[in-house]
């Protein structure tokens, strides 16, 4: 096994609600450090952010730092970069920390690409020779192309990011790597250029990785922390387990759009023809049957209309969606209709799923009404896939 | 009564005997909470070594904000020695006007410019390290405070380049000749900047969290100027004089200007004893603004 670099042993630290107090706070607690008595239990108005955190990080590991917004991702990333300090524990690094947070701090708009780009650099830790050596190398990863030569307050704020990311993920070479949502980063292309290079940055590095890009975290991550007011509530080598826990904090939301020409109601969702009547009893596995039923209410005088059904996962991408030949048998012209629809078994990984109702015209491609979010169900199952379908395959070896 | 500090690998494999040591690493580096103290004297050392070793930083960011000032305004730097400047016309005016009777042995242009100069400097020299924590990169990003004092030093230590300018205008205006003290003139300079930069160090936490202490500051040092020999000289008598007299300031600025236009009526002293006070809370200061940092960015920083 390869040895720590980062270790994080019961790490708190506490946070006031109310500005007036968490000032005067701020200064005591500044008083208390020059006296060097420690900081006590919470005061009034306090509460931890960050509330006895430990794990250990190793060369060549990245944590995924998963959890809802408010949870103490970014406060524990602060608290690993030094920027303050814990208020209990502590925390132990050793080698280069350098992270891809705050890019393209110091950027000047008034000055050109170029003298942000040393400016930038410098502000990295980097001197002017290091810049000066890989100078068109980061021009050349930032797409700025003759741009480099005019003033950053012209560039669009794409570029600007772009050069930012450029300058700091090319010139740092980090033994501890900190990484905060920074792949949301520019358009596709370049997205994936990205990920490229930073797959680069994460070799022989440990890498705490914060993001709520599921996506991201399954493609980089060895492990995931999953965060839930300031505690880790699950810290596994196992992403599913990780990324199950962080789902099941996430409420599914009931979203409606639509005008009332045309209503679907009363959806229930039958397991193997027993109808489901509490969410909680929603688990299905990959043997058992499932039906929808619906009734479905149109104004009267409405075109034909058709009804689309979408499995979609947790985060809202559609996963399933019904044959274009067997969607003649859902378009209506009846004011009232109850529909039932066999799903028959289902191949998905474990996971929370949704339905997604609409109602559009046929002729028109008009949308009459949008229900998405309803009837949640659970998939279950012990090991979770990274892709959303499980297909059975025959296979042969020659 | 810091956080950081290094740790031998002996003292961590006694916490936790299962950490495995790489041989080309370097020492642990810690981040616990106040109550470990470390000695001031190491902060100290660490924070002069951190001025050596971020000086080109230093002076990247003061070369980009020169820059960017430049590109952005027609009188770029004229803006720099504009207060002083306005202020001692006025003091000019009302003399000339008999509002007000002020005498002096040099001439009164030359006495009251250089001193507003000298005032802008000690000013600036303040502004130097109370303003530091307001730099946004400061709160993002763990980069050496000592960076940004720096870099204020240095724009402290143009504007003095600059207010040259006006000011050996009116040496030829009044064909003055300077002596040959003005060599020592500089120093003095920096030993009245070093001394606003200590008063701003103490300042800086207490500045940065609360907004009261910069519109303070702008009163008190208005106050103060009035109780220095910046636009007349120092009183004799009076309630003035004796104000004058104990206010520490004074002896600062009379070798300040005496080295400039001659004259031995100030003793050194108290002069010398200002500066090597002020070093001191300088180096104090310092310690402090490193202590403060993070206490700083956890109740402001975003």
């Amino acid at each position: 096994m390869s040895e720590i670099l980062l270790r994080c042993d019961h790490v708190g630290k506490k946070f006031c609600r109310d500005l007036k107090k968490s000032l005067w706070y701020g200064l005591t607690d500044l008083a208390g450090d020059i006296v060097g008595s420690p900081p006590g239990d919470l005061r009034p108005e306090e509460f931890w952010a960050v509330d006895d955190v430990s794990f250990d990080l190793r060369r060549g590991e990245c944590l995924g730092l998963i959890g809802r917004n408010g949870a103490g991702k970014t406060t524990l990333l602060k608290m690993l970069n030094g920027l303050i300090k814990p208020d209990t524990g502590k925390i132990m690094l050793r080698g280069r920390v350098g992270g891809l947070i705050a890019l393209g701090a110091g950027f000047d708009p008034i000055l050109t690409g170029r003298e942000n780009v040393f400016v930038n650099g410098s502000i990295l830790g980097l001197s002017k020779k290091q810049i000066h050596d890989r100078f068109d190398e980061i021009v050349e990863f930032a797409e700025i192309g003759q741009f480099i030569d005019s003033p950053v307050g012209n560039y669009s704020s794409g570029m600007q990011v772009r050069l930012g990311f450029a300058v700091a993920a090319i010139m740092i070479r980090p033994e501890i790597l900190l990484l905060d949502e920074v792949l949301a980063v520019g358009d596709l292309g370049f997205r994936l250029k990205c990920l490229n290079l930073i797959q680069e940055l994460l070799e022989d590095a440990a890498v705490v990785f914060v993001s709520h890009s599921m996506q991201f975290v399954t493609r980089f991550c060895t492990r995931v922390a999953v965060f839930s007011e300031g505690q880790i509530i699950c810290n596994s080598h196992d992403l599913s387990q990780g990324l199950q826990a962080y789902y099941t904090q996430c409420e599914t939301q009931l979203k409606v759009f639509g005008n009332t020409a045309a209503r679907i109601h009363n959806e229930k969702l039958r397991i193997n023809d027993v109808e489901v009547l509490d969410t909680e009893q929603a688990v299905i596995n990959g043997d058992d049957e499932l039906t929808v039923e619906l009734d479905l209410n149109l104004e009267p005088g409405l075109p034909e209309v058709e009804l689309r059904i979408t499995i979609e996962d947790f985060s809202g991408h559609p996963i399933l969606a019904i044959k274009p030949e067997q969607r003649a048998h859902l378009r209506f012209t009846e004011t009232k209709r109850s529909v039932r629809l066999d799903l028959g078994q289902l191949n998905l990984t474990p996971g929370k799923y949704c339905m997604m109702f609409a109602v559009v015209t046929v002729e028109r491609m008009e949308r009459l009404t949008r229900k998405a979010g309803t009837l949640e169900f659970q998939f279950g199952g012990d090991h979770v896939e990274w892709a959303a379908v499980i297909h059975e395959t025959r296979v042969r070896c020659a | 009564m810091s956080s950081v500090e290094t740790v031998d690998h002996r003292k961590i494999a006694a916490i936790e005997p299962d950490v495995t040591y790489s041989p080309r690493s370097g020492d642990w580096l810690v981040y616990a909470p106040s109550g470990a103290r470390s000695n001031p004297l190491v902060l100290l050392r660490q924070s002069l070594s951190n001025f050596w070793s971020t000086r080109e930083l230093a002076w990247i960011l003061f070369t980009r904000d020169l820059k960017s000032q430049v590109r952005r305004s027609f009188l770029g730097y004229a803006w720099l020695f504009s207060g002083p400047i306005m202020t001692a016309a006025m003091w000019v005016f009302l003399r000339s006007q008999a509002v007000v009777s002020i005498d002096t042995k040099i001439p009164y242009p030359l006495f009251v410019l250089s001193g507003t100069i000298l005032w802008g400097l000690l000013r600036a020299g303040f502004d130097a390290t109370v303003d530091v924590y307001s730099s946004d990169i400061l709160k993002k990003l763990n980069v050496p405070i000592e960076a940004f004092i720096a870099r204020n030093l240095a724009n402290v230590a143009f504007q003095f380049l600059l207010a040259g300018i006006p000011l050996s205008c009116l040496f030829v205006l009044y064909q003055y000749r300077l002596p040959a003290t003005v060599l020592l003139f500089p120093f003095a300079v920096v030993g009245l900047v070093l001394t606003g930069a200590a008063a701003g160090c103490f300042l800086a936490p207490l500045a940065s969290l609360y907004g009261d202490i910069g519109r303070m500051t702008h009163i008190v040092f208005m106050g103060l100027m009035y109780l220095s020999p910046v636009i007349y000289p120092l009183r004799e008598t009076g309630w003035l004089g004796t104000l004058m007299h104990w206010n520490p300031l004074t002896p600062l600025l009379n070798v300040c200007r005496e080295l400039l236009f001659g004259g031995d009526a100030q003793p050194l002293l108290p002069a010398v004893i200002m500066v090597i006070f002020a070093a001191g809370m300088l180096s104090v200061g310092l310690i402090l603004l490193h202590v403060a940092r993070p206490h700083i960015i956890a109740r402001k920083g975003m």
